[in-house]
């Protein structure tokens, strides 16, 4: 138990050292208090509500897919939310603005059931197929997006940061709308942590232990889109926190989605504060998407997964 | 045996996959206190009849009661308390520990935000104690043998402390120690006033350990009752195309196939 209370510290101690990092770096040298303040305060906790979402949508799609190398970026998720946005935008629709992100919410919610239902078959979803089909979404949508962005060049550029994934300079409504979209989606995901759990037993176990499958997976599902939609909102699509969150979270707390779900969100709201950091500073004065940082560290980290655990478990 | 003895009746169940009826007719009954074995060849409708009485499977004709009541009516909480089902092969894929796998069974309908309480711990580590992996608590479940897992979740099935245990092919992936030692823990469970159902495909075994048996042939029930009178090498020869030789050693009678 004592291990366990020093993990937490340490990971309370990287967030809040990632915190720092996202106030005091940037292009600019100056520790002027007005820029503190008006300008990279909201945006390092946009970046912390962000990051939140996706560790928190990445936690609940490991589980309820049951494949360890699942995340809202690789099954399509994002780029769903990212697709809603945009049509969202060209219709006139502000963010934040509830019409937005009921879009959002939508579109990633219809490509994560879509990538989900073509790659099931027979009952059952390999892992491989999941990916694969998640990804062809993930382009689908990626083109779409470039599409209506090169229909209608007045929005093009706040448009394009769905694609590559960089934390807005929103005021006070983008927080409020981010930190409501993570507390509603993690309001879902919460109470079927256990649920979880067992589902990683097969669905014909689950069931058994008094589960009913269908209506945990759709619940789950709901969930994520909606987190999905918070961080994309915020973000743009940021990817492989998601993935990773829960992944090296799992190494250190145990495969429970109770307290995985709680470290991945720390984890996330870390890992992209860290990212958006580093996306103001690397090539300083020109900013780097974070979402581009995130797919250099990210990408490798997968393969290696892919590599490492093709016969372990998790 | 009387007929409050029975938890669970199944009437003239009939099951039909791609226009092929895979359970045809079969009607079982399931006593307190009893070690049910079915048995019959690959593909004679075994599991899918397992999966019927768990109520996975819906029957096209025909009906399940459980306890006197239709089952369709015992849904999620009080179907687990009522009855324990262990599928061939469980799946796991994450590093689950034995102690929170066989919590799983006691906390599955607990508030998310609620830790397992002492009792609860209490009851799981029982259920491990009672199928001898108390020992095993805090190994994760990928680093056991396959007998040993299916002690694991039989403890599970314990924990939600059922009046039914149903198992498909308990023993099949098992070298024969671990076998004899699932199927003597079966009849141990059984006697302490558990209805126990197996599917099943040592003769020899169901024979020496279960009291009743129903043999199946192209989901159609051959032979049904007590397990002695149900493996006669005629019912063998005729079911399997087999013939067996029963003989008796040591007061154990047994089946030679040849």
């Amino acid at each position: 138990m004592k291990n366990v209370k020093f993990k937490y510290f340490l990971l309370c101690a990287g967030v809040l050292a990632a915190c720092a990092a996202g106030i005091f770096s940037g292009p600019t040298a100056s520790l002027d208090a007005d820029i503190l303040l008006r300008l990279r305060l909201p945006r390092t906790a946009l970046a912390a509500l962000a990051g939140a979402a996706l560790g928190a949508c990445g936690c609940a799609m490991q589980g309820v897919l049951r494949n360890p190398l699942a995340d809202p970026y690789i099954m399509g998720t994002s780029a769903g939310a990212g697709l809603g946005a945009v049509i969202a935008l060209a219709l006139g629709l502000a963010n934040p603005g509830l019409g937005f992100y009921l879009l959002a919410c939508l579109g990633a919610f219809g490509a994560t059931a879509f990538a989900y239902f073509m790659a099931r078959s027979g009952g059952r979803t390999s892992p491989a197929s999941l990916v694969l089909s998640g990804v062809m979404v993930s382009s689908f949508c990626g083109a779409l997006i470039l599409f209506f962005v090169l229909a209608r060049q007045r929005e093009s550029f706040s448009a394009l940061i769905f694609i590559m994934g960089s934390v807005n300079e929103g005021g006070p409504a983008q927080l409020i709308g981010a930190a409501a979209l993570l507390l509603l989606g993690l309001a879902f995901i919460a109470p079927i942590t256990r649920g979880l759990d067992a589902l990683s037993l097969g669905e014909e176990k689950a069931f058994y232990l008094g589960l009913e499958p269908e209506k945990l997976k759709l619940r789950a599902f709901l969930g994520a889109s909606i987190l999905a939609c918070g961080a994309v909102s915020a973000a743009g699509t940021v990817g492989f926190i998601g993935l990773a969150a829960p992944h090296l979270m799992r190494a250190f707390f145990g495969p429970g989605n109770r307290r995985l779900l709680l470290v991945s969100s720390l984890f996330g709201a870390g890992a992209l504060m860290a990212l958006d950091a580093a996306a103001r500073t690397v090539l300083a004065p020109a900013e780097v998407p974070a979402g581009v940082l995130a797919a250099l560290g990210g990408a490798p980290f997968f393969l290696y997964l892919l590599k490492r655990n093709r016969h372990e478990f998790f | 045996m009387s007929s409050s003895d029975i938890l669970l009746n199944a009437e003239n169940l009939v099951f039909a996959y791609n226009g092929h009826n895979v359970v045809d007719g079969v009607s079982l009954s399931l006593r307190a206190g009893e070690f049910t074995a079915v048995a019959g060849p690959n593909g004679s409708g075994k599991s899918t009849l397992l999966r019927l009485l768990a109520g996975l499977l819906k029957p096209q004709s025909g009906a399940v009661s459980i306890l006197g009541r239709p089952s369709e009516n015992l849904a999620g909480a009080a179907r687990a308390g009522t009855m324990g089902v262990l599928p061939s092969e469980p799946e796991i894929i994450y590093r689950f520990s034995v102690l929170e796998t066989v919590l799983m069974g006691k906390m599955l309908r607990a508030s998310w935000w609620r830790d397992p309480s002492a009792e609860d711990m209490a009851a799981a580590e029982q259920a491990l104690k009672r199928v001898g992996m108390l020992a095993f608590a805090a190994r994760p479940l990928t680093a056991l043998s396959s007998g040993e897992r299916q002690r694991v979740f039989i403890a599970q099935a314990l924990c939600q402390r059922p009046r039914l245990l149903l198992l498909d092919e308990p023993t099949s992936h098992l070298d024969l120690r671990h076998s004899l030692e699932t199927m003597r823990l079966l009849k141990e469970l059984s006697r302490e006033g558990l209805a126990v159902a197996a599917v099943l495909h040592d003769l020899n075994s169901i024979a020496a350990h279960c009291d009743a048996a129903l043999l199946m042939r192209s989901g159609r029930p051959y032979a049904c009752g007590p397990a002695d009178s149900v493996l006669s090498s005629e019912n063998i020869a005729e079911v399997f195309g087999v013939k067996a030789q029963p003989g008796v050693d040591g007061g154990f009678s047994f089946l030679l196939p040849h």
